[in-house]
């Protein structure tokens, strides 16, 4: 078992060290642009997965964190001036404890009830930061911008690896709460929260710390993804798209693995870019949700869990094989 | 003896339906207490009074000296009081051996102070009292009716309480299975975890063979209380099972 595990653990340091080489090997601004968004988008799968994709408790409302954290570094940014990196830690944990406060009363309810719920925050946010006396501080429909970027885009390779080391740091942490005891009992709720009461453990306090570190971390990958793209307003990041993309992403990847939603996150971003000549405007993302569907309804397990499972098996027999 | 549990005086009504109207019952430390009564005799709304899934509307319950009215379903666990259920629950994706552990997490607070041990040794050995040792990475769905019984009782052991209720668990059982089953929680208050139980059933030739007290019910009252032999014996008690014509 414990060769098994080296074995293992040498697959993933070698993916590691090919990701972090991508920019030897792939030249092209355009495709390292694409890379870093699928980097930010990874932090807002894996996020999601930690809490809906653990819980049971399925939000549609995902942008509204991820939006509170970038509309939060955007303003901390252009309008009060502060520092890139100190704003877009303090919108990570303003994301954090704003987002759970908001969410705590919705813990009551669970279901449809709770999708529902949920789906109304970020409509929330998109009225707030329309609202005529707040548009001077929001920007309104059009938004913030210039945001100060992390490299200038003939550099786009400094923004790639920054947000490649801090989407590896946050799935790998995610990762060891996932398998964890802690973990453990986030999936016990989502199979039977009445149950896990009665083994004596807080499913209150286990959700909300499902919830404050996914909030965290949406709230992060929302101020990375503005400073990427110099920019903030309502329809680039609270819009509906981003959230189906996000789910579509977590239901490749097999929700609750964190592992197979980060493939997903990144097969996602890399998919929309391939169709983008074959199906040019509105159509993109229709033939995209068609894909990712099929995806869906043929592996409803996880496409991408599968394959990881089914590789690591053939190791391991070959291992035994050998022996 | 130490009074493990108390109840005093316990109401719960639902809308109209009076389903517990007064029953007092005192548990002391090393009783297996029986309950029996009629389906709708309000035995297991007597469970979830006790274990804090309904609030009672009236009466007091006594943990171990202490009320534990108020408090919700995990702190009463963590007071000392498990549950197994009428029909057996799990959690169906979550393997034989992450279900005790997951119940250890609770259990273990108290159990730190007494054992040092390794965790996954510790569920080892609990798999290993209820007999599923060999059952450790199933899945629920992969066990039988008596495997799944033997998982609740491995859960509530690992919760290390003081005192267990069980709720019809040879229900659905042949009367080998419970033989089995009935070893199996003899050898948990053998070994003092629980030494305390409180067993509902139908099946009165198991709860015959294990209880050293009953306690019957009917219509929310208590109706008779005494040993097994006594009970059976009550008109009160022939009366409520089959009714009012039995010579």
């Amino acid at each position: 078992m414990k060769r098994e595990n080296n074995v293992t653990n040498i697959a993933w340091i070698a993916i590691v060290v090919l990701l972090f080489t991508v920019p030897l090997y792939i030249r092209s601004l355009h495709w390292l642009g694409i890379l870093t968004f699928a980097n930010i988008f990874a932090l807002f799968v894996i996020s999601w997965d930690i809490s809906s994709g653990h819980t049971g408790y399925l939000s549609l409302g995902h942008t509204f964190f991820i939006g509170l954290g970038g509309y939060s570094s955007a303003i901390l940014t252009h309008h009060l001036g502060l520092p890139l990196y100190p704003s877009i830690c303090i919108s990570a944990f303003s994301s954090m404890i704003i987002g759970t406060i908001l969410i705590i009363p919705a813990f009551r309810i669970r279901g449809p009830y709770f999708l529902m719920l949920s789906f109304a925050l970020p409509l929330f946010l998109t009225s707030l930061v329309r609202i005529g006396y707040l548009t001077g501080i929001t920007g309104g429909h059009m938004g913030l911008f210039p945001l100060p970027v992390f490299a200038p885009v003939p550099e786009r390779y400094k923004t790639y690896l920054l947000t490649l080391s801090i989407t590896i740091a946050f799935s790998f942490l995610v990762w060891k709460l996932s398998t964890s005891d802690v973990g453990f009992v986030f999936k016990a709720i989502y199979q039977d929260e009445e149950l896990v009461g009665n083994l004596g453990l807080n499913a209150f306090k286990y959700k909300l710390v499902s919830f404050m570190i996914s909030n965290f971390i949406a709230g992060l990958g929302g101020a990375l993804w503005v400073h990427n793209i110099g920019s903030v307003a309502p329809h680039s990041i609270l819009d509906l798209y981003i959230m189906v993309e996000i789910v579509i992403a977590v239901m490749i990847g097999g929700e609750g693995s964190i592992i197979g939603p980060l493939f997903g996150s990144y097969f996602c971003m890399i998919l929309l870019e391939v169709i983008r000549p074959i199906a040019p405007g509105p159509w993109r993302l229709l033939v995209f949700t068609l894909i990712g569907g099929g995806i869906i309804a043929a592996r409803p397990g996880g496409f991408f869990i599968e394959i990881l499972r089914t590789v690591r098996e053939i190791f391991v027999r070959r291992m035994q094989l050998n022996d | 003896m130490t009074k493990v549990l108390a109840v005093k005086h316990l109401r719960k009504s639902f809308g109209n339906i009076e389903a517990i109207r007064d029953i007092s019952i005192d548990v002391e430390e090393g009783d297996i207490l029986g309950i029996i009564g009629p389906n709708g005799a309000g035995k297991t709304t007597l469970f979830n009074l006790i274990t804090g899934v309904h609030p009672q509307d009236g009466g007091e319950i006594l943990l171990m000296g202490s009320s534990i009215d108020g408090l919700r379903t995990f702190e009463r666990v963590n007071r000392g009081i498990a549950r197994s259920f009428q029909f057996a629950r799990n959690f169906p994706s979550t393997t034989v051996v992450e279900h005790i552990r997951m119940a250890m997490l609770s259990g273990r607070r108290r159990e730190r102070t007494k054992t040092h041990g390794d965790t996954r040794a510790r569920a080892e050995h609990i798999a290993d009292v209820v007999q599923l040792s060999e059952l450790l990475e199933k899945l629920p769905g992969q066990l039988t009716i008596e495997e799944l019984r033997k998982l609740e009782l491995a859960m509530a052991m690992a919760v290390t309480p003081h005192i267990l209720l069980i709720d019809e668990m040879f229900a659905g059982l042949t009367e080998e299975e419970s033989g089995r089953i009935t070893g199996i929680i003899r050898t948990m208050i053998e070994s003092m975890t629980p030494s305390t139980i409180v067993i509902i059933d139908h099946n009165l030739s198991a709860l015959a063979g294990i209880a050293n007290r009953v306690v019957a019910i009917d219509l929310g009252l208590k109706i008779a209380e005494g040993s097994f032999e006594e009970v059976c014996a009550n008109e009160n008690v022939k009366k409520a099972y089959l009714g009012e014509y039995v010579q």
